[in-house]
């Protein structure tokens, strides 16, 4: 019977980017999902990348993942969010073609060599004195592989909510994966449960986009992959609307049906994603919300209504959503739902996202107590990179939250204690002015190759940015321009100045741009990335020198790594609460453990004394070290 | 952290005796001494010490010993400068202070032992003991942080911290929810409120430089009802004893509190009294000023008149004392007057634990008694010198504050981006956080969620 290296159950964002990396990393892969048609199905919103979500998907690009290529392919509607402000907030956002972006992304799977897709569902994890040996489907099959890699979104004993209705599902229209949850929970997983919903779908050719104001894509789309050059589809527009007290009004009529209220649900909904009825509860004094309306494609005739997330009894959405604005006649296709659904607190998992008590078996994506694509893909990619490298018999890759967004995300997942589902901020990012959504390829590329995953055009792009950048440095930074011609160029605009001055200078007042100084002074040709990037270093030197110093520290403290042996509960130096948790969590590194709440710095003073009385003792149990 | 940066402490055990000793220990000590000190010692072999002059901007500090270690031999292991200073609180704290601002850092509670044992200068069972000893610190670290957080300086750094949780928020959600229907905080108006933080970081470091020795020494506290004789109590230890700080004039009474020395500790005494000039009596605004009192203070002296049967006001005063559980002494005086033996009986039931002294300040009668055992408590009592690295740090990090404050404010004006903001804000609240805990980014998460109708 065929072994494989790498199985992968689920095909949604964690589990494309999780099989599509091992297969390409040499590691002969199968993913199974229930249905192959639906493999990159988007089940909530229509769109890829946002605030520090785009950040993810660049980064994902950059190491090998596919995200970013297929939103490329079936974006219809790309936009720059953010552009008011500096490079390090920008964020690339683009809305999907929904049923073309499934179909790019299963060919870009169906073209990879090493993998097979399997369809089926997945009753049970075969696991042998702590190691993962293979999967049973539903039919008794049993599919052998030296690594599981379990992708299952919110389909572990989902349950839908639409109104007091109830209906076991994993997403609308899908059977939910039941039996896995039990199966993980006899092998000592903790479960906790979550929330999440959706806004009704509403049928397009019934809105009246008149009376609506319109959002217009960016003229000139930016890819998100590094190996996209240009951008040649078609762009077209969103529409905002808003609630008003008339919506409020027949919303809060629902609210002695609503599943949330009555108290039906059991899982914690995300804060920064609240239902509507949630948002009018919550926030009673406004007096009307947006609503964000997302084409789902050229072809397709649904609208995802943003902001109108809801569980609320059916003719209660309809008779709601028909107050807005430009949406008194319309239509809903689908319902808005809310789903509840298991998930695996990320607390049992490794930095490599293997889990600690099953050897080989990895979880990412939504069981892993996140929500977002993008969030999915990252997770996604790192298990499948580790997972390969681990059965290849080399070393983890491991991003540090000074490399990454992905390095912040995984590390946030694995130390705390998790009560909403986990979406990305930048504000989560210390060093979020070194972590822009321009320089991931500058950034990771070198990781990349070294994996053997990265994209060679791409990368010879990214060598050439990095010359181009030094070059800059070097040899343009210092050169002096001539004073007349700058007060031409900026008459008006600039303070007139009485000298020549260097580039790097000038480029310190804000109005002046490195673009426009070149042009002033006889160079070569540089391209605008690296410009950018050499503009962005002068200009704000001062912060990215404050950032480099608290990076510094932090490096510092992340290489002291703890022995896995230590024993924390015979350390009685340590705080009672500090034990508890170290126990629990095991923090791998010194600066790991600084970031788990309770553990204070006289619990780290304590905890270095041991780790160097490890080093140089090679006591390797803590018991020696303690009355 | 870092092992190898210089820190400093002050070693000796107590304040009070007629020397203090200064540690230093890191790289490059004997140059940073040597700059400052009026003999050479960079070409000191080590193991040598020095008498000279401690000089700042051209003024002796005071006369000193400067005692050299070279690497490895010292206590630390690495280049360590021990001064020996004369035992002023004053001396000792300038020249910590003369340290601090060139860039030396506080040694943590046990800190010099650590780099000793970093440096197999001790071995394992002494370093398990210095690992206990920064558990039990910190055990007192907390105590005396609980004690301070009933004080007015935690309320002040709470509440700035507050409103800088409000700021970064205000910007984060510029940059993480700009595609929110979210009213964005114009600048002016982040001007205005850091004004408002840095004039009260400015005022913080007014208190400090004005009163700076005031939480520095032992806080002992006469506490009674009128009349009991606590202002006798009081006069009988100034008559006794040096006064070493006039003084605080422009109250409706002539003494609140006076500075004295018990076994060689500095010991203020405050009288409960000077917290009643406004009220008629103490169950009236006088309580909540009282327990403000009874928390900042070291070691209570509770005064009962003997002569007398307990009454009201005497047990609203006890339930207060017992609600706070401070280190207490019960004291009952007008031994001169024929005791009321129910008052005694009652005083133990109250406080059995407690130790009583009975005293006649009239006659001067057991004064002595009453001093052994405030000397007896005061060494039970927290180690001074945490207190004062406590307040050393205090100010320096109100000193940091206000840097970073009109750091953030020039950025402000200068209309930087809610990016680099954002950076301005964090180190400030780090900053504030070293006080009363330090405040994560889930807590700034957690506001602008509370505040602000996120989600689309």
């Amino acid at each position: 019977m065929k072994k494989y290296d790498v199985l992968v159950i689920g095909g949604g964002h964690a589990g494309i980017e999780a099989a599509s990396i091992a297969a390409r990393m040499g590691m002969s892969t199968a993913l199974i999902s229930l249905d192959r048609e639906k493999i990159g199905l988007m089940s909530c919103n229509p769109a890829i990348g946002g605030l520090a979500k785009g950040q993810l998907v660049r980064e994902v690009d950059a190491l090998g993942g596919l995200m970013g290529r297929i939103i490329d392919d079936s974006g219809i509607h790309f936009k720059m969010l953010n552009t008011s402000k500096g490079p390090a907030v920008q964020s690339p956002r683009a809305q999907a073609d929904r049923p073309y972006y499934a179909r790019v992304a299963q060919s870009y799977l169906s073209g990879r060599k090493n993998l097979e897709l399997i369809e089926g569902r997945v009753n049970d994890i075969v696991v042998s004195s702590g190691r993962v040996e293979g999967v049973v489907l539903s039919c008794g099959t049993r599919i052998f592989s030296r690594a599981v890699i379990l992708t299952a979104g919110t389909f572990l004993n989902g349950i839908i909510h639409v109104g007091l209705n109830q209906l076991a599902a994993g997403r609308a229209g899908d059977l939910p994966a039941k039996g896995l949850s039990e199966t993980l929970s006899a092998l000592g997983f903790r479960t906790g449960r979550l929330k999440t919903g959706t806004p009704p779908r509403i049928h397009r050719d019934f809105i009246d986009y008149s009376a609506m104001e319109e959002q217009k894509p960016d003229e000139i789309p930016k890819p998100f992959s590094f190996s996209t050059d240009k951008i040649d589809r078609r762009q077209i527009s969103c529409f905002i609307s808003y609630t008003n007290e008339r919506t409020h009004d027949i919303l809060r009529q629902g609210f002695d049906a609503s599943p949330m209220f009555t108290g039906r649900i059991k899982g914690v909904g995300p804060r920064y994603c609240p239902s509507i009825e949630d948002k009018i509860d919550r926030f009673a004094d406004k007096n009307r919300h947006q609503l964000f309306l997302e084409p789902e494609g050229y072809h397709n005739r649904e609208v995802y209504v943003n902001g109108f997330s809801t569980s609320l009894p059916a003719e209660i959405q309809e008779k709601a959503i028909r107050t807005v604005r430009g949406l008194e006649k319309c239509k809903i296709v689908r319902l808005g739902y809310a789903v509840e659904y298991d998930f695996f607190p990320p607390d049992q998992l490794k930095a490599t996202l293997e889990t600690k008590p099953v050897t080989n078996l990895y979880f990412a994506g939504q069981i892993n107590g996140t929500s977002g694509y993008e969030e999915a893909a990252a997770q996604g990619l790192m298990a499948g990179i580790n997972a390969a490298l681990k059965l290849a018999g080399r070393e983890p890759f491991v991003l540090k939250r000074s490399q990454a967004y992905i390095g912040v995300l995984i590390d946030d997942l694995i130390n705390k204690i998790h009560e909403e589902p986990y979406r990305m901020f930048t504000s989560r990012a210390e060093f979020r002015l070194l972590l822009r959504q321009d320089n991931a390829d500058l950034r990771l590329m070198d990781e990349a190759r070294s994996l053997g995953t990265v994209d060679e055009k791409a990368y010879e792009k990214m060598t050439c940015r990095r010359e181009q950048i030094e070059k800059l440095k070097k040899d343009v930074l210092g050169r002096k321009v001539s004073m007349e011609e700058f007060n031409r160029l900026y008459n008006g605009v600039s303070t007139p100045v009485k000298q020549n001055h260097t580039v790097e200078k000038l480029l310190k007042r804000p109005e002046v741009s490195l673009k426009e100084l070149l042009s002033l002074i006889k160079t070569e040709t540089y391209m605008d990335s690296a410009i950018l990037d050499v503009e962005f270093g002068v200009k704000y030197a001062g912060y990215l020198e404050r950032q480099a110093a608290l990076m510094e520290k932090f490096l510092k403290t992340e290489a002291l790594i703890i022995p896995p042996e230590l024993e924390y509960e015979k350390i009685g130096a340590l705080s009672a609460e500090a034990r508890e948790k170290l126990s629990v969590l095991k923090p791998r590194s010194l600066g790991q453990a600084s970031r788990i709440s309770g553990v204070t710095p006289s619990d780290i003073s304590v905890l270095m004394i041991y780790i160097d009385k490890f080093k140089k003792t090679g006591v390797s149990r803590g018991t020696a070290l303690t009355k | 952290m870092d092992n190898s940066d210089i820190i400093i402490a002050p070693i000796s055990a107590t304040q009070g005796g007629s020397v203090n000793l200064i540690r230093l220990s890191g790289n490059g000590v004997i140059e940073l001494v040597n700059d400052f000190f009026s003999r050479e010692i960079i070409s000191s072999e080590g193991g040598r010490f020095y008498y000279g002059q401690l000089n700042k901007k051209n003024e002796t500090i005071d006369d000193v010993i400067v005692y050299v270690f070279r690497t490895p031999h010292s206590y630390t292991g690495e280049d360590v400068i021990e001064i020996s200073c004369h035992g002023n609180f004053f001396i000792t704290e300038e020249i910590i202070s003369l340290f601090l601002d060139r860039g030396c850092r506080l040694a943590e509670p046990g800190e010099f032992s650590k780099r000793a044992f970093l440096n197999s200068k001790i071995d394992l069972i002494q370093a398990e003991a210095v690992a206990d000893i920064i558990a039990s610190r910190s055990r007192r670290a907390v105590k005396n942080s609980l004690k301070q957080l009933h004080g007015s300086l935690s309320v002040k750094i709470n509440e700035l911290k507050k409103e800088l949780i409000n700021l970064a928020s205000l910007v984060e959600l510029e940059i993480d929810f700009s595609e929110e229907d979210i009213e964005i905080i114009p600048y002016d108006k982040i001007v205005l409120q850091l004004q408002k933080v840095l004039d009260e970081v400015e005022k913080l470091i007014d208190s400090y430089e004005s009163s700076k020795s005031v939480s520095d020494l032992v806080q002992v506290l006469l506490l009674g009802k009128p009349n009991v004789g606590k202002s006798s109590i009081m006069n009988t230890f100034i008559n006794r004893e040096r006064v070493i700080v006039s003084s605080t004039p422009g109250t409706t009474r002539d003494h609140i509190h006076e500075d004295i020395i018990i076994d060689d500790t500095f010991v203020r005494l405050i009288d409960s009294a000077g917290i009643r000039d406004k009220a008629e009596s103490i169950e009236k605004e006088g309580v909540s000023r009282a327990k403000g009192l009874v928390g900042e203070s070291d070691l209570v002296l509770f005064i009962f008149d003997g002569s007398r049967p307990l009454d009201e006001e005497d047990i609203t005063i006890i339930n207060l004392v017992k609600n706070f559980n401070p280190d207490l002494i019960t004291v009952v005086n007008k031994t001169d007057i024929k005791l009321h033996k129910e008052t005694i009986s009652r005083i133990q039931d109250y406080f059995p634990d407690t130790p009583m002294v009975k005293i006649s300040a009239t006659r001067k009668t057991n004064i002595d008694i009453l001093k052994k055992e405030i000397a007896r408590k005061i060494n039970t009592l927290s180690d001074q010198h945490t207190n004062i690295v406590t307040n050393i740090r205090h100010y320096n990090l109100l000193k940091k504050a206000r840097e970073q404050t009109e750091h953030a404010l020039k950025s402000t004006k200068a209309k930087t981006g809610p990016e680099f903001l954002s950076i301005d804000f964090r180190s400030l609240i780090d900053t504030l956080g070293a006080f009363t805990g330090a405040v994560t980014t889930d807590e700034i998460l957690n506001n602008i969620f509370s505040k602000f109708c996120i989600g689309k």
